[in-house]
This record gives C-alpha cells, structure tokens and sequence, in this order.
C-alpha cells in the first residue's frame, strides 16, 4: 500500500494548496471547502486501505501515526473554521496536513520505524493533534501580540489589536487544557500515575498557567493593554522554551519526552 | 509598575493587600518548614485527610454563606486575590521547572526555602492551599444562586479545584510499590519507596518475561553514500516468503530465522540461546543472474552479516524493534484458584483495588530476562481527581466552541 502513497500525497497537497488559495479568494471560499474535503476523503482511503492490507490499525508506526495526523488536522481546521471562520486556521491546518505528507514521504524509513511500547497508546494521536492546534492559535495570539507591542512603541499608537487576540487564546487555552489532560490520562496507563512533575509536565503547567493568568487578567483589567501585550507575548516565550527549550536545560534531562534510544 | 497597570487607587490597595499576603504565607512557610523539617502534606494520611477534606470544603460553604458579605470573603472572591494566587503558583511551578529537584541539597539557602524538593515544601503547599481557597470561594460565588450561562465557567473552575484538592489529600494515600518476580517464585510482599516491605492481599510468580519483538526489516545500503537508500519501498519486513522490489534488485525471502546464531561459513542456525539474533536467507535476481545468501542483525553478541549485491549496494537486515514487555504472572487471591494474566507496557493490571504496571527487568540479559519487576499502584483518590479531570475536559470543549465574550469586557 505505502507504495500507493506518493499519488495519494500528490493529490492531497495539490487539493490542499488549491483550496489554501480558494479560501482566501473572495467569491471562491464555498469551493474550498468540498475540495478540502476531497482530500480527507482520499487520506481516509489510504488509511482504511492500508488497515485491511495490514489486518491491524495504522498506528504502530512512526509513519503510521502521522498519517492521522494528516486525515485529523484537516478536519478539526474544518470545523473551526465553520465555526469561527478563521481562514488562516484552515490554511494552517492543511499546510500542516501537508508537512505531516511531506515528512512521511521524504522519510519513508519511518514507515516501518516501530513505536517503543510506552507509546503505543491510542493517546498518542490526539495529545498531539490539540497541541498541534493549541501552539498554533497561541503563536497566532503571540503576533497580535507583537503587533500591539509595535503599535505603543513605534507607532506611539493606541493598542487596537487585542481583541483579536481573545478568541485566540480561549480556543487555544481550550485545546492547551485538552493536551495537558491527555497527557495525563496516558501517562497514568503508561506509567502509573497522571501527574509525576516529569520536566516536559512541569513546563507544560508553566504554560498553562501563564495562560490562565493572561486570561485573568485580561478580563479583568480591561484597561491594562500595555501589560496585556507584555504577558501575551512572554506567556509565548514560556511555551517555547516548553516546546524546544527543554532539550538544552539540565533540569529536562530525565524527562520521559526525550526518546534519545 | 503601577502606571503600567493604570490601576485606580482601591485596586492598587487591592493587590498590595494580596501581595502582602502570600509574601506572609511564604515566611511563614519557611518558619514551620525549618521548625518542623518533617511537616509534609503526605504526614496527612487517611482518615484524616478525608476529615480534613470534608472539614475544609464545609467551612468553605458555611463561611460563604454566612459571611458571603463580610470583607475577608470578599476579598477572597476578588479578583485582585486570583491573579495574584495565580501568579505566585506560576512564580513557583517556573522554579520548579529551573531547579533540579533532588531528595537533599548541597545549596544550603534551597535546603533554607525548601526548593530542591518544591512539592513536599510548606511555602509552596501554602501558595496552593491560597489557590485552591480562592478558587473555591469564587465557584461558590457563581453556583449560588446558579445560573445557567455559569456553567462553563463552572466546569473549568470546579473541575480544577476538585481535581487538585483529591490529588494533593490523596498524594499520601497513593502508594507506588515495586515487586521484584525471580522466575517461579510466589512473591506476596512489595518494596516502597524508602525500601520498607509491605505484604499484599494477593501474590504474585512470574511463569514468563516476555519481550517480544516485530520482524526484522530488511533494508538496501548504499555502500558509497554510507546511508539506507530512501525509497517508499526499502524497508520491508524479513518474514519468510515476501518479496519486494528494490531499484532492479527482486529481493525474496526464502528463510527468516527469530531466533539464530551464526555458524561456520556465515550460515545461521536457529537457537533460542542467550546472544541469538534475526536472520534471513534472501535470494536477489539481478538482471537475470541470482546472488543468495544469509544476512544477520546486529545485536550485543553477534556483528552484522550482509550480503553484497554490486559495487554499491549490499542488502542489510535491521535489528529487530520491541513490539511489547509483558510478564505473565500466576496471580494468587484468596477467591480461589490462582489465575494466569499478562501484564504489558501501556495495559495495566487491575487486582484488588491495585493497578499493576509492567516496570522493569534485567536488560542485560534482554529477553531472556531472569527476573521482572512491576509496578504496583493504589490511588483510592483516582476516580474524584478524573471526574475533575472530566470536568475540565468539558469546560474546555466549551471555551472552544464559545471563544471569548466580547460583551463581557468593559472596554
């Protein structure tokens, strides 16, 4: 089946980039939709194809889990979209379904690169995919957040972007809390208990709690949008340094996140 | 600082006060920490942190009935109080996140303030037990009178507070014991962390470790370039009777051996002894002329055997990946005959109110392991923090889908 897999990819990033263009066309979003999903369609395809060749779900593997990746990003970047009609989230979805593609054919090795057993979970796929989501509506919050900065700096304008941000950030605090709590639930299977203070743990709170106060504060101290823009962007910071700072710290050195074998 | 915040007069007053406060409950954290060393929140264990549980959440209620309109419940409910609260956690989880954390420290002014064991510490257990507090007066204050546009809000705020006040009570009562299994011994005991024995109501033999392993994938190196070739089809799996094409090269398996050592003239011999390997005997029509031979997987005791097929490329076999760690256990409990499970990495045991994990086992020996250790766990708390955990799941899905209410701020 894998060697069915370039023509799938083709077709998909070519839809996919198609429909990227459509959405952002005026007169042209209602098409973009149904070829989008013409994509998903045909990665679903593959993924049931290669379950019935394989007699077992795709997901063993490292290129196997990506897969999903591919068939899910598209889909919730569809809903979010109907619902809140974010074209960029969209767009970010399917260029992320496509790097998931990309990776998956540039290293085929990885077709049949095995899970280690701890992470054979049906956890896996969605921990990542909210984080996925999460890290995106946060990194889009953290440039309206720049832009705010450079707004009171250099133009010495009034700050007029925030608002643009909340959602932003609700959504994506949403889809934090959802990776967070996964994690949780996986490790409790995986590893006995829901909350260890593993380092990756810890930062992933640090995050999450930088959020929660930015929400807080933001609420409640409508007025304070220089100090809004100042959290909003260091918050940002903190997610980084969860993201990939961790591997250089030596405090983040025992975490189970690091699959050094 | 002040200006930046263009706060009025009385919420500056506001957050001084709550300032003021946990900088209070910080030194007076630090002064019962260095008292009393041995003061943790585990020493709390049951009864008595169900006592306290519910003691702590009725005075809750009652104080916010009664004094709903006094100023310290006012305060608590402020929001000056939760900001602040949850600056000062976060303050805590980042040192938590840059201290490495050890059971004793060298750095005396960390032994001082409890930082090189942040979670066990009293200042750190005070800035919790303000969060949890505030955080319980303000559900309160938007459960009653309830109302139906609260209830995400509700979800997310009671869900937390739930889930943290049943893990931390809980923290002493969970219990993580490991059981060292030598082969076809009944083992009824456990060891905790501080190596003290406990006995089980049930016991343990391990019949078999098992470390099983998915077939070897065969693979063409490029011998010039140094590097597998990339190509969707290199990589296939070695089981007796694939075939695969690779560049001109028809790759058959005629043979695959789970189990084997290699024996004179490179021919591998199936044997289950410690140090065996994968092998496959492979034959490679090339333009027409045949090359066949055995080709091996590296492993501790064995090197690599390949089979050359030109100048440039030769057929290599990978070692084999884990597929599952498992032991299967005779399980003895007083209901009866003993009972034969297996217990896998990512499939916990449930026996008797104890969750049993697949841990460890001599990886020197690798399969052929002499011993398995597992994990037991017993978390009475669980099912209070996951319906909290539940909660919060739903409370997510709701900001999700509601976003920010923009009528809400008082622009």
């Amino acid at each position: 089946m894998w060697d069915q897999f370039i023509y799938i990819s083709i077709i998909c990033v070519l839809l996919w980039t198609l429909s990227s263009g459509l959405y952002l066309t005026k007169g042209y979003k209602k098409y973009a939709s149904s070829i989008t999903i013409i994509g998903v369609l045909g990665m679903a395809y593959f993924i049931i194809s290669l379950w019935m060749e394989l007699d077992r779900p795709p997901l063993r593997t490292l290129g196997e889990t990506r897969l999903w990746y591919s068939l899910f990003m598209p889909i919730i970047g569809l809903i979010a979209y109907y619902r809140w009609r974010y074209a960029w989230i969209i767009i970010y979805s399917l260029i992320m379904g496509i790097v998931f593609l990309m990776i998956n054919v540039m290293h085929p090795e990885n077709y049949q690169k095995a899970l280690m057993p701890a992470l054979q979970s049906p956890w896996f796929v969605p921990h990542v995919i909210v984080y996925i989501f999460s890290y995106a509506l946060l990194g889009g919050s953290a440039l309206i957040g720049l832009k705010g900065i450079f707004q009171k700096y250099v133009q010495h304008k009034e700050i007029n972007v925030l608002y643009m941000a909340d959602n932003y950030v609700y959504i994506g605090f949403g889809f934090l809390s959802l990776g967070l709590i996964f994690g949780g639930l996986w490790a409790k299977e995986a590893w006995g208990h829901y909350w260890t203070w593993d380092p990756k743990e810890t930062w992933a709170l640090i995050t999450w709690l930088a959020y929660l106060g930015y929400i807080h504060i933001r609420h409640y101290l409508p007025k304070q949008k220089t100090f809004h823009t100042l959290v909003l962007s260091g918050s940002f910071i903190l997610l980084l340094i969860c993201w990939f700072g961790l591997n250089y710290m030596s405090s983040g050195l025992n975490s189970v996140h690091t699959y050094s074998n | 600082m002040s200006n930046l915040l263009n706060l009025s007069p009385k919420q500056l007053y506001n957050y001084k006060v709550a300032l003021v406060v946990h900088i209070a409950l910080l030194l007076l954290g630090v002064i019962l920490q260095n008292l009393f060393p041995r003061l943790t929140l585990t020493a709390i264990k049951y009864p008595f942190n169900v006592y306290f549980g519910l003691g702590y959440f009725n005075l809750l209620l009652i104080s916010f009935l009664l004094f709903r309109k006094s100023k310290v419940v006012v305060w608590f409910c402020s929001i000056p109080a939760s900001i602040v609260s949850i600056l000062f956690v976060l303050f805590y989880t980042i040192l938590l996140g840059f201290i490495p954390q050890t059971e004793v420290s060298n750095n005396k002014v960390y032994t001082f303030l409890g930082l090189h064991q942040i979670t066990q510490s009293i200042p750190f257990l005070l800035v919790m037990f303000f969060f949890l507090t505030a955080l319980g007066f303000v559900t309160l204050k938007r459960t009653i009178p309830f109302k139906k546009s609260n209830i995400g809000f509700l979800m997310n705020h009671f869900g937390l507070w739930l889930a943290l006040l049943a893990g931390g009570l809980g923290s002493s009562d969970l219990q993580r014991l490991k059981m060292y299994l030598p082969y076809s011994e009944v083992v009824f005991t456990a060891q905790n962390q501080n190596d003290e024995t406990i006995e089980l109501p049930f016991a343990f033999e391990l019949q078999k470790f098992k470390m099983e392993v998915f077939p070897s994938n065969i693979a063409l190196f490029d011998k010039q370039k140094g590097e597998f070739i990339p190509s969707a089809d290199n990589f296939f799996e070695a089981k007796t009777g694939n075939h695969q094409k690779i560049l001109n090269f028809n790759i058959q398996v005629t043979q695959y051996l789970p189990e084997a050592f290699k024996g004179e003239d490179n021919v591998y011999l199936t044997s289950n002894e410690i140090g065996s390997t994968t092998a496959s005997y492979v034959k490679v029509i090339i333009d027409g002329a045949i090359k066949e031979g055995w080709i091996g997987a590296k492993n501790k005791y064995q090197n690599v055997q390949t089979l050359d097929l030109n100048n440039q490329y030769a057929l290599a076999l990978l070692p084999p990946e884990p597929k599952r760690f498992a032991s299967e256990l005779k399980v003895y409990t007083d209901n009866g005959d003993p009972e034969i499970m297996e217990v896998d990495v990512n499939h916990p045991l449930s026996i008797k109110g104890w969750e049993v994990y697949q841990f460890s086992y001599n990886d020197k020996l690798g399969k052929w392991s002499n011993y398995s250790i597992v994990e037991i766990v017993k978390d009475p708390w669980l099912p209070i923090v996951y319906f909290g955990l539940f909660l919060m799941i739903l409370g997510a899905f709701y900001l999700i889908w509601k976003g920010k209410d923009q009528k809400i701020i008082k622009q």
